[in-house]
């Protein structure tokens, strides 16, 4: 059964890619949009670091359109396996940032053993994406390998 | 110490997590690249590169052949023309003898 997901996972997992670019890709446009959304309480930890909303939306932006458009290209060019691979080691970077960020309250009041804070959905989703990134991490270095000697 | 470098507890804790992240990731891709199986998109992609250069050395086999057929006639011939040298030195040797003896 275990070997069976996995191979789900793998075999099919590009859906998943699509996915995580795409709220990679949202994720910057909505920064930038109108509207200071690093204000919000749950980006405290990104305002401390000195980022500022178009620090973080134009790269991310950049790349999550890179690696849709590597994705798209689906292996054509030679190198999109290496974007893709690029692409999802920043996404997981970015996403488990993210779940800290959003998680930090409950964590610190003690996490599961406590009851005071409630832990908020983004911990938890941003983390998924997260996983699912270092997953997209693998199999794009796995088709990189086909496709480099072409 | 965070306090004089500007940090604060949870910032480190969010740029920490942000380093892991960053160096498992690229180690799970570089582990991908050498044990990863890849996919069969990325596989039918490669094939898909690979056959038109199989289409093309099908289309040169033709002219591989007719250009080794070619180098095997000026082969013969430059044989044959090895040969009537190999006649005519001869024979100029033996012009040559017959005029010293005279």
């Amino acid at each position: 059964m275990p070997r069976r997901i996995a191979y789900a996972l793998i075999e099919h997992g590009r859906a998943l890619e699509w996915l995580t670019s795409c709220v990679l890709l949202v994720f910057a446009l909505t920064l930038a949009m109108p509207g200071d959304t690093l204000a919000g309480p749950g980006y405290i930890g990104f305002r401390n670091l000195g980022f500022d909303e178009a620090a973080l939306a134009v790269p991310l932006s950049l790349l999550a359109a890179g690696r849709l458009a590597a994705l798209y290209i689906n292996g054509a060019w030679r190198r999109s396996p290496v974007i893709r691979a690029l692409g999802a080691v920043v996404g997981a970077t970015v996403f488990s940032m993210l779940a800290v960020t959003f998680g930090w309250s409950w964590l610190v009041s003690g996490a599961f053993t406590q009851n005071r804070i409630a832990l908020g959905t983004g911990m938890g989703t941003y983390l998924v994406l997260s996983i699912f990134d270092l997953l997209a991490a693998h199999r794009s270095g796995a088709d990189a390998r086909v496709s480099r000697p072409i | 110490m965070l306090e004089s470098l500007g940090l604060s507890e949870q910032d480190v804790v969010i740029l920490a997590t942000g380093l892991g992240t960053f160096i498992a990731s690229i180690m799970i891709a570089i582990r991908g690249t050498k044990k990863g199986t890849p996919t069969s998109t990325a596989v039918a992609a490669a094939v898909a590169n690979a056959t038109p250069m199989c289409r093309l050395s099908v289309d040169l086999a033709p002219l591989i052949s007719s250009l080794s057929a070619e180098l095997q006639k000026v082969q013969e011939q430059l044989a044959a023309v090895e040969r009537v040298q190999e006649r005519n030195r001869e024979t100029l040797i033996r012009i040559e003898d017959r005029t010293k003896r005279s």
